[in-house]
């Protein structure tokens, strides 16, 4: 590389920048090694320590509220980052539980919860299913039990007797008064007999009329006499059945009692439980008969009770936290798809018959349940588009405590009956990811965030380009290699990638922390290692995988440049035109940003002072671009004619842009345009302009100042570099270069310059090859200078306008563009 | 055929006009078909009944309504064709899921075994209702019937548990019956008076069942009214009141053998 231009460089006060200006180099000299294979593996921290100091200060304080919302591109791998730091925090002890919902006895519809140790959940879990199922065998056992018969037996026969007798009574009456007491289908009657039989309707209605009567007044006391003992029947029945019920109290406690004690002696150090199973104590005496309901008819009714399940559900236990793995580690959850149901947990129910019924067993754990006691990791876009969700999550922070919301219900869809479970006590970090600019809209809009989330952790996209970093990023460039599985990239692949993070930083002082960014290209790189079945990822590597990621994103650069090559767009990159110069814009198109010529032109003539800004009338232009037109109007009436009123009527406009504008980077260029016009000297078109100027003509720095650069160069190396051709940029912009290593190369060989400009005086002398002239003490601008021409111009128009006595636009315009 | 065939044909089951216990229906099908026996219903009517309805000052208390309605012929008819219409309807559905034949047929208010097949050839089913005892002499009336009388007691158990054969040493009536009812029903066999090893069992009984299966046990002490299915006895085996305490207080069916 040639690193003195050649004399024909400099142009006018302007020296054309060196190859060095245009792309720093990597510097590893003080790193010894020949490949990543040789580097020590380090962590993505590089360059965060602000945002990470954040995130240590928010992990470390316990009060309610300081939750983190940690910002920054997504491509920054933040929350691999925050989660790895998170894991590696070995300050935080884990105060984590292991939570379970278990019926609630008074009152089924608010399912009790109950927090255990670590690891207790399964096996209190396990215990209680193991006593029911004992249960299912002790208790048929103890009611099929030669003692339980008995007394039930005694029970039912005294019953019986008092029935039987009751309706022997009445058929041994019957009988003394010579009757039948006959049974029927659906009750009594009785009848008068004859020999023990019921007497034919022929005799009877031989005997006397007496004897009838008697017959028939018998019959009437008789039935009253049955009456009575129907009436008696169900008294008698409900003494048969409380003598039943408490028959069976005693029996089912008995049996239940040694396995309920057995099972609380296993968890005697948890209060709560124990509480719970003296509920399942009682519940089970009172409901014994869903044990043994095949053995008598009272005991049907405990089926009115069935859940979800079947009957015995009620004494299971539902896990809803159970911590796996090492229980010493904080729990990090990291919820993907924040639905409210997946964060604040959910009710199941189940379809049953036309109706959708639940218990607490179908009580489900969300993503705050699982992380209670540790860190619950969120992407804030994903948690605002979920509804419900974002208002979900700042209550249960705000209240301490886990409510299970049903968005169902919310919204009314639903009318079934559910549940309300106990709230689950919180003891939560909330870490939110998200972007800045969703950041501050949320701070501007959601005054609670202020509240619940008083640490920002705000990650930077880059950091400085010290000798020290660039070692550094190399061993973050080893990591990515090690973790990624893929070949080792040799010294000069390294590099290539480092300068290649400077230019991601669009700085050739920085280099960028987009880590994903870094890594795609990385694996690409491998990619194109193995086609060759190389061992080590080289230099030509990286540059391939640089060229392909361009050239797969390309098509309509490639369209835009083969437009102004079959001149269909037309922008000049030779010659001189008057009111015409190249100016350069930047197109973003899916995450890929290429420059491209634009054609801007200005036509004048006298007016009333104002510069009119096409693009604007038409709606095309943006606010920041009107912005920088009207400043040149402020830049005319500071500098020219000071003692004339301002008559200039100017016009200007991107050529062929029918798209948006917008920006203030092409204000210096409509400047030159416009000066072009004015002064009537030419500008070249082999030299593209970019930069906004202010009021006082500085050329102020743009942004996308590689792309700009390139996008000139790849027409003008398509039509053949002829070693006049360049671009000029604001000097402040010569620190941001990163250029590709091809414009490096065309500029040391001197087919190419990159001019870097500082007012617009410097820019229009460039351009026009003329000075732009100071003014003297005198107050004139020197003879043949831009500015004096300029200056007399406009004079001119006021003269032209004061001529006319009014105000109003005067005729054609005063110039046309011209090829020189 | 089976060894069986030469011991008992049906089941006699009586319906009356208003006792229809669905468990006693299911656990006699269980028999019959364990048994390979024809169940055999038979709807009692009283024709007491019809003279009471042609009588003046005919009336009928009604249980479910708590009222009177005068008794008339048609309707009684009705009632009692509706009634043994619906016991039919439902015996007919428990013995096809038990796969076995039933008939059945209206009778007089006394039982009598079919003349074509004589005593020997059935088991009477009696179910205790009101009477809070089953008196001797119900039994020695049954006996007159049926050559093998099964008593029922007021809830048939639907549980499962051993079928204990009271007999005799040697009683290859009572083992053949008590052991086809453990391998249909798989259920363990506990012989109490009988044999007390398994190969003696063996010897006298054609149908082999698992060892685990046999258990032999000795004493009235030993009975475990909460493992027993069914108990089967040899007339004479058991006295009376331990019959009566079986069914009555310990509800357990017991089928009594006399031939």
């Amino acid at each position: 590389m040639t690193d003195q231009l050649p004399e024909t460089r400099k142009i006018g006060k302007i020296h054309a920048l060196q190859p060095a200006d245009l792309r720093r180099s990597t510097d590893l000299s003080t790193l010894d090694f020949k490949s990543t294979d040789d580097l020590e593996p380090i962590d993505g921290f590089t360059g965060q320590a602000r945002a990470l100091d954040a995130v240590r200060f928010g992990s470390a304080v316990r009060q309610r509220g300081f939750n983190l919302f940690v910002i920054g591109s997504p491509e920054l791998s933040m929350q691999k980052t925050v989660e790895a730091m998170l894991r590696n925090d070995v300050q935080r002890k884990a105060q984590v539980f292991d939570w379970v919902y278990v019926n609630n006895f008074g009152d089924a519809h608010k399912p009790v919860a109950i927090r255990l140790p670590v690891g207790r959940a399964v096996g209190f879990r396990a215990a209680m299913h193991e006593l029911i199922e004992d249960l299912k065998s002790a208790l048929p056992g103890a009611f099929q039990g030669e003692e339980y018969q008995t007394r039930r037996g005694v029970i039912d026969e005294a019953f019986q007797k008092k029935q039987s007798d009751a309706f022997e009574g009445l058929r041994g009456n019957a009988e003394a008064k010579g009757l039948l007491f006959i049974r029927t289908p659906m009750g009594f009657v009785f009848a008068p007999a004859q020999d023990g039989h019921v007497v034919e309707p022929e005799e009877f209605n031989k005997w006397e009329s007496a004897r009838r009567e008697t017959i028939r007044q018998s019959i009437q006391a008789l039935e009253k006499d049955l009456e009575h003992v129907v009436r008696q029947i169900p008294a008698w029945d409900k003494v048969r059945r409380d003598e039943v019920r408490v028959l069976n109290r005693d029996t089912a406690k008995l049996a239940i009692g040694q396995l309920i004690d057995e099972t609380k002696i296993k968890f005697s150090d948890l209060p709560d439980i124990e509480a719970h199973l003296e509920a399942v104590r009682q519940d089970l005496v009172d409901n014994a008969g869903m044990f043994i309901m095949n053995n008598g008819e009272e005991e049907q009714s405990a089926l009115m009770d069935v859940g979800p399940g079947g009957p015995f559900d009620r004494y299971e236990v539902n896990v809803l936290v159970e911590r796996e793995g090492d229980i010493e580690q904080v729990p990090i959850v990291h919820e993907l798809h924040p639905t409210l149901a997946n964060l604040t947990g959910r009710v199941e129910y189940l379809a049953r018959q036309g109706a959708l019924v639940t218990n607490f067993r179908m009580i489900k754990a969300g993503a705050i349940h699982r992380a209670n006691g540790g860190y619950l990791l969120v992407d804030a876009r994903n948690l605002l588009m979920e509804p419900f969700s974002w208002f979900a999550l700042k209550r249960a922070v705000k209240r301490g405590e886990i409510v299970i919301e049903d968005a169902n219900r919310l919204l009314g869809f639903t009318s079934t009956v559910t549940l309300e479970p106990d709230p689950v006590p919180l003891d939560l970090k909330v870490v939110l990811f998200g972007d800045r600019m969703l950041y501050y809209l949320l701070c501007a809009y959601d005054p609670e965030i202020a509240e619940l989330f008083k640490v920002l952790a705000d990650f930077e996209d880059e950091f400085t380009r010290s000798s020290e970093n660039e070692v550094a990023l190399a061993h973050v460039i080893a990591r990515i290699a090690r973790d990624n599985q893929i070949k080792p990239l040799d010294r000069r692949a390294v590099c290539l990638v480092v300068e290649h993070a400077a230019r991601i930083a669009s700085h050739s002082g920085k280099l960028s922390l987009l880590i994903d960014r870094i890594r795609d290209l990385i694996i690409e790189a491998d990619y194109q290692a193995s086609t060759e079945a190389r061992a080590e990822i080289g230099r030509a590597d990286v540059e391939r995988a640089l060229d392909q990621q361009v050239r797969r994103a390309s098509r309509f650069r490639d369209l835009s440049l083969e437009a102004v090559l079959q001149e269909v767009s037309l922008i000049n990159t030779a010659g001189k035109r008057l009111g015409q110069v190249n100016g350069l814009s930047v197109i973003e198109l899916g995450g890929v940003s290429f420059g491209r010529p634009s054609r801007i032109t200005c036509r004048i003539r006298p007016g009333s002072g104002h510069v009119v800004d096409i693009e604007r009338e038409a709606k095309l232009g943006g606010p920041l671009h009107s912005k920088g037109v009207l400043i040149l109007s402020g830049f005319l009436a500071g500098r020219y004619a000071l003692d004339a009123p301002m008559s200039l009527s100017a016009s200007l406009v991107f050529e062929q842009s029918y798209g948006g504008v917008e920006g203030d980077s092409a204000s210096s260029a409509e400047l030159y345009a416009l000066l072009s016009a004015l002064s009537n000297f030419p500008i070249r078109q082999d030299v593209a302009v970019t930069g906004s100027v202010n009021q006082h003509g500085e050329i102020q720095a743009i942004g996308g100042v590689n792309e700009k650069i390139e996008g000139f160069f790849d027409l003008c190396k398509a039509r053949g570099l002829t070693g006049t051709q360049g671009v000029a940029i604001p000097k402040a912009n010569v620190q941001h270069l990163m250029l590709r290593q091809e414009v490096v190369n065309a500029c040391a060989e001197g087919r190419f310059a990159i001019y870097p400009v500082t007012t617009i005086d410097e820019g229009i002398a460039l351009l026009t090859g003329v000075s732009a002239g100071d003014r003297a003490d005198d107050g004139c601008f020197p003879a043949g200078s831009i500015n004096a021409a300029v200056e007399e111009r406009l004079r001119h128009f006021a003269s032209v306008l004061q001529r006319y006595g009014s105000k109003q636009d005067v005729a054609a315009p005063t110039e046309s563009q011209e090829d020189t | 055929m089976n060894g069986l065939d030469h011991l008992f044909r049906r089941i006699v089951l009586e319906l009356s006009n208003s006792y229809h216990d669905e468990r006693t229906m299911h656990f006699l099908a269980e028999v019959a078909e364990a048994l390979d026996l024809e169940l055999a219903a038979r709807y009692v009517i009283d024709p007491s009944l019809a003279k009471a309805a042609a009588l003046p000052f005919n009336r009928e208390y009604r249980l479910l309504e708590n009222a009177w309605h005068p008794l008339n012929g048609e309707d009684l008819a009705q009632s009692l064709e509706l009634s043994a219409a619906a016991a039919r309807r439902r015996l007919e559905q428990i013995a096809s899921a038990h796969r076995v034949r039933l008939s059945f047929e209206p009778a007089s208010a006394n039982i009598a075994v079919d003349s074509r097949t004589g005593r020997l050839d059935s088991v009477v089913a009696i179910g205790q209702r009101w009477n809070a005892s089953l008196a001797e002499a119900a039994l020695q009336a049954a006996f007159e019937r049926a050559a093998g009388v099964l008593l029922l007691p007021r809830a048939c158990p639907t549980r499962r548990g051993a079928i204990l054969v009271a007999a005799e040493e040697a009683d290859a009536t009572l083992l053949q019956i008590g052991a086809r009812l453990a391998e249909r029903r798989h259920e363990p066999l506990i012989t109490f008076g009988g044999p007390s090893k398994r190969d003696e069992y063996q010897e006298t009984n054609r149908h082999p069942i698992p060892a685990a299966d046999v258990l032999t046990t000795r004493g009235v002490g030993s009975f475990g009214p909460a493992q027993t299915k069914l108990v089967v006895a040899r007339r004479g085996a058991l006295d009376d009141s331990h019959l009566l305490t079986l069914v009555t207080r310990r509800n357990v069916p017991v089928l009594v053998i006399d031939r």
